[in-house]
């Protein structure tokens, strides 16, 4: 029992993400699953971090398992300095110029499957990007979230691994994360 | 699981002790249900068993569910206890609680499998001597195949036999 209250316990902390706001993670040590939803297709989402070290990590971008966003598959990039130059065409497909001697690891998720796992907790089906592990540079760095076929729908962001305990914050928008 | 099964037919023993005629021990129901985290929505009928017969508070309950949601078919297979008290009157309390194996179907991945307890609390309604409605708020928490909270609200109509 008490593994179990623990397994629901401490799961990923939830945060409902805006387009045009950068969302700072206070606590990048910690794991996070991040939703949003793209309305028009042309929105760009923004997560901040600062990392003290350099900080290796799996990143996934995730939608859900409908009919109608069959079609959605959204992007995600981790843009920074210290990060390897993307190539040219990864560097075409970035919703947003790079800044000066700021480099990028971009998953554009347009293999032709898509890895689906099922979420135990709000019980749901995901398409998936599939876990990424990558290095966080120390000092600030940015994931970016956009969608490249301009394609509407909610997706979600899973960064980390440790559990930071913020599960409570699925009551403050249990809605969006849950339908 | 010993315990549990040991309370159970100690339930069940004393309510046969108490049976009146006996005559009808058996009741189908079938509920439209709609299950709220994992959203879906469809029928679970179940068939309950009355050892003691009419007038009797226990009885052992089967139900299969067939649910299906925007990104899931779901189908929950249920074995467990209900009481239903006060069955002299037309509104009848009701709780039970039991085990249930869960089934979630996508086309591209293997069906989804998970197990744990049950838990229902309602009211029963009876309209004729064969003939009932139930309003039921049913919970379930699942601990073998990926953990998780659900529930979800019950609306069924049942015939006595």
């Amino acid at each position: 029992m008490t593994s179990l209250i623990l397994a629901l316990a401490l799961a990923h902390t939830p945060a409902h993400v805006l387009p045009g706001v950068p969302f700072a993670l206070d606590k990048p040590q910690f794991s996070y699953a991040l939703f949003g939803e793209f309305v028009t297709g042309e929105e760009r989402f923004v997560i901040t971090l600062e990392h003290p070290t350099r900080f290796g990590t799996p990143v996934e971008l995730f939608v859900p398992h409908r009919a109608e966003l069959i079609e959605h598959r959204p992007a995600w990039a981790l843009v920074g300095p210290g990060l390897p130059a993307p190539t040219a065409a990864e560097r075409a497909a970035l919703p947003a110029p790079l800044p000066d001697r700021w480099g990028a690891v971009v998953e554009l998720d347009a293999g032709a499957t898509r890895a689906v796992f099922f979420e135990s907790v709000m019980r749901r089906f995901f398409w998936s990007t599939g876990p990424l592990a990558v290095v966080f540079p120390a000092g600030p760095s940015e994931l970016w979230v956009w969608s490249p076929r301009h394609t509407a729908g909610k997706f979600g962001l899973g960064y980390g691994v440790e559990e930071g305990g913020g599960y409570t914050d699925a009551f403050k928008d249990w809605s969006f994360y849950a339908y | 699981m010993r315990t549990d099964a040991a309370v159970c037919c100690v339930l069940l023993t004393a309510a046969s002790a108490h049976a009146d005629s006996g005559s009808s021990r058996f009741e189908l129901n079938v509920a439209a249900e709609v299950t709220l985290v994992g959203l879906t929505a469809g029928v679970r009928p179940e068939l309950l068993f009355r050892p003691g017969g009419d007038g009797t508070v226990s009885s052992l309950r089967l139900a299969v569910g067939v649910l299906a949601g925007p990104d899931q078919l779901f189908v929950p297979l249920s074995f467990g206890y209900r009481a239903q008290f006060r069955q002299a009157d037309v509104v009848q309390p009701l709780v039970g609680l039991g085990v249930e194996l869960q089934h979630r179907f996508v086309p591209d991945l293997a069906p989804v499998r998970q197990f744990g307890a049950y838990l229902e609390l309602g009211l029963g309604f009876a309209v004729t001597s064969h003939l009932g409605l139930q309003v039921i708020l049913g919970a379930d928490l699942m601990v073998l195949g990926g953990p998780g909270f659900g529930f979800g609200p019950r609306l069924g109509v049942g015939w006595r036999f």
